[in-house]
């Protein structure tokens, strides 16, 4: 049955028919909080009020206040104040009665509203207990407050599967994922997820996969790497040896080439001094030839004097020669005249004979010194001739030691300049050692540090090579390594 | 408190039936309903305007008015089994569910409780030694701050070994 405000109009008194309305108000308001279901009860209450209304009123003024009182209220809970109730019931009569009823009806709506808000707000804050109490909420009241909790109870349930169904999805996926994680601690690069999971964790196990799908390709590039170094460390640590081996064999020529540097510079010293020592020997030998020249001219001079006197002898012999013959025509007129003198002439005969044999003796003794001085006048031409060719000897002689003075100051001088060319080897030599000695060193360096790095390789190589990548995949090189 | 619990009498009221009260802020009784007037024996007059304690029973823990309070003035609804007195000294068992009513702006204007029937299992086999319990612990402190603390401490001790919040563990007796 349903009822309008002009039905109440129709029927009733002004006053009558606002408290009617004012209660079909509050059924309106319980109406609202229940649904279509509740509106028959809500009508009933208001008819039943009405009736109570319509009997006090015509009573007295005391049903008047009453009625007020309940349209005030009722206005009141039209607004939704539901905090509105009807104090100072009496204890008893018709007027309490009413009063008590529209304040029951209040505190049922009161009650169900606040119920449901509770329940619904327990619902936002993830709590599907708290359901609405049925006790005291009957008919229309209890089918909502049951729907609600029909409602609620549902929730819950489908939160708590949700729930049980995300814990399983994820310990699937947690399970899942932790075993290909177990595989990529033992090392193992092969490690794939290939179950099937939900959708939400496709994207993880994808990525998981293609992480993987990288680190054991950077594995397999980084092994690789690794083999290239330790071949390469290898060889440079043999070729540090080697270098090493021959710096110390070329430091060992080295100090060979210097020592007979040493030697080759104190034999050019020698003959430096060698030369200066013939250069004064020459020189004293030059003066002494020119000496000798001087004492050759001399002698030249001397012996043209002798060929002058030997001259001059000539012709005082020539002078003697002449007198002995005046004198021995002398003495033959003096004989011939002694001999007209007879014997007063014979002693003076006796002396123009012995005159005449002195002068024939002079005369034979000046041609003997004539004879003798041609001899010695031939010999001194002779000799002056030999002192000539002497002199010229000399002379040749001055001129080749001259020649011999410029070889030996020749050689003087490129034995110094040999000398100074040779200590410029000696420094190069010198330097080129200092430089084999630090050669020597690095190589020694260069050694241990290539060992060094052969061992690190060969230790990467190992533990890389305990990475399990692409089915057992190994090289030779590495298994080389490994065993070596 | 032994006379009460010798002599007194235990009042029902049926079960499609809730007790309302509204008090003020400070707990004075506003609004009580005829259920609860027929219940406690109390007229309108008597009880508009008095503190609800009016019909607070000596066996009840002061700890469980404590948590109640801090409850619905946080504004948050508290359910509780409380034992109640009559005017004449009896008590009644109500399962009161306590709620702030808030004004237009949100602020909190009052208090609303509906009390219905309680379960009799869970006050014959939970309240009734839990409260004895507590009520004990209280008693054995002088001070009443102290009392508060030592029940409190007992009722969270009780949760936490049972590991319930008190609603879930009130809700689900």
């Amino acid at each position: 049955m349903k009822l309008s405000s002009s039905h109440f109009s129709a029927m009733a008194t002004g006053s009558l028919s606002v408290v009617g309305a004012c209660v079909f108000a509050a059924g309106g308001i319980v109406a609202g909080a229940l649904g279509h279901g509740a509106v028959e009860h809500a009508s009933a209450l208001a008819l039943a009020l009405f009736a109570a209304g319509s009997y006090v009123g015509n009573r007295d003024s005391k049903a008047r206040a009453s009625l007020n009182t309940i349209q005030t209220t009722c206005a009141r809970i039209a607004d939704g104040d539901f905090e509105a109730r009807i104090l100072g019931v009496d204890q008893v009569g018709s007027c309490a009665d009413a009063e008590n009823a529209v304040n029951d009806a209040i505190d049922r709506c009161d009650a169900f509203v606040r119920e449901a808000t509770a329940s619904l707000e327990a619902v936002c804050r993830g709590v599907y207990y708290r359901l609405i109490l049925l006790e005291g909420l009957d008919g229309s009241f209890r089918v909502a407050a049951k729907a609600i909790n029909a409602a609620v109870l549902a929730q819950g349930q489908a939160v708590a599967e949700g729930r049980r169904d995300a814990e399983a999805e994820k310990n699937l996926v947690v399970q899942t994922i932790a075993k290909g994680l177990a595989k990529i601690a033992a090392k193992d690069m092969t490690a794939r997820i290939n179950d099937e999971l939900p959708d939400a964790y496709r994207g993880v196990r994808d990525d998981f996969n293609l992480a993987i799908v990288e680190m054991e390709s950077a594995m397999l590039e980084v092994r690789q790497s690794a083999e290239a170094i330790a071949s390469g460390a290898a060889e440079m640590a043999t070729a540090s040896e080697d270098l090493a081996h021959r710096t110390e064999r070329q430091a060992v020529s080295l100090e060979q080439s210097n020592s007979a540097m040493r030697e080759f510079h104190s034999v050019i010293n020698n003959t430096a001094q060698s030369s200066i020592r013939a250069q004064t020997i020459i020189s004293s030998a030059k003066r002494d030839a020119f000496q000798s020249i001087e004492v050759v001219q001399r002698t030249i001079a001397a012996v043209q004097s002798i060929t002058e006197s030997s001259q001059k002898i000539g012709s005082a012999v020539g002078v003697i020669d002449e007198i002995a013959f005046q004198t021995n025509l002398l003495a033959l007129n003096a004989g011939v005249e002694a001999a007209r003198a007879g014997d007063a002439g014979r002693g003076f005969a006796v002396v123009a004979s012995e005159v005449r044999a002195l002068a024939l003796r002079s005369a034979e003794a000046a041609k003997e010194i004539k004879q003798l001085i041609s001899q010695s006048s031939a010999a001194v031409a002779n000799g002056v001739e030999l002192m000539g060719a002497t002199s010229e000897a000399f002379d040749r002689i001055n001129s080749q030691i001259s020649i011999i003075d410029g070889g030996i100051a020749d050689i003087a001088g490129q034995t110094t300049t040999q000398s100074s060319i040779l200590k410029q080897v000696n420094s190069g030599i010198a330097e080129i050692d200092q430089t084999t000695q630090q050669n020597a060193a690095m190589a020694e360096e260069a050694t241990a540090a290539s060992r060094a790095l052969s061992h690190e390789s060969v230790r990467l190589a190992r533990m890389v090579g305990e990475f399990v990548v692409d089915g057992e995949y190994r090289t030779a090189a590495v298994n080389n390594v490994l065993a070596a | 408190m032994t006379i009460h619990s010798t002599i007194s009498r235990e009042a029902f009221f049926p079960e499609r039936e809730i007790i309302v009260s509204k008090t003020d802020l400070k707990g004075r009784i506003t609004y009580a309903n005829k259920t609860f007037r027929d219940v406690s024996g109390f007229r309108d007059d008597e009880l508009i305007g008095k503190p609800h304690s009016l019909v607070r029973h000596p066996d009840m823990p002061r700890t469980v008015f404590k948590v109640l309070w801090d409850t619905i003035s946080g504004g948050r609804e508290i359910f509780a089994y409380v034992k109640n007195l009559t005017k004449t000294g009896d008590y009644y068992w109500v399962f009161a569910h306590v709620t702030p009513s808030f004004g237009r702006d949100g602020n909190i204007v009052g208090y609303h409780s509906n009390r219905r029937v309680p379960r009799r299992a869970a006050i014959d086999h939970v309240i009734t030694p839990l409260y004895a319990t507590i009520l004990a612990e209280e008693s054995r402190h002088k001070n009443g701050k102290d009392a508060l603390a030592a029940g409190v401490d007992c009722l969270a001790n009780t949760l936490k070994v049972k590991s319930l919040t008190y609603e879930a563990f009130v809700l689900t007796l």
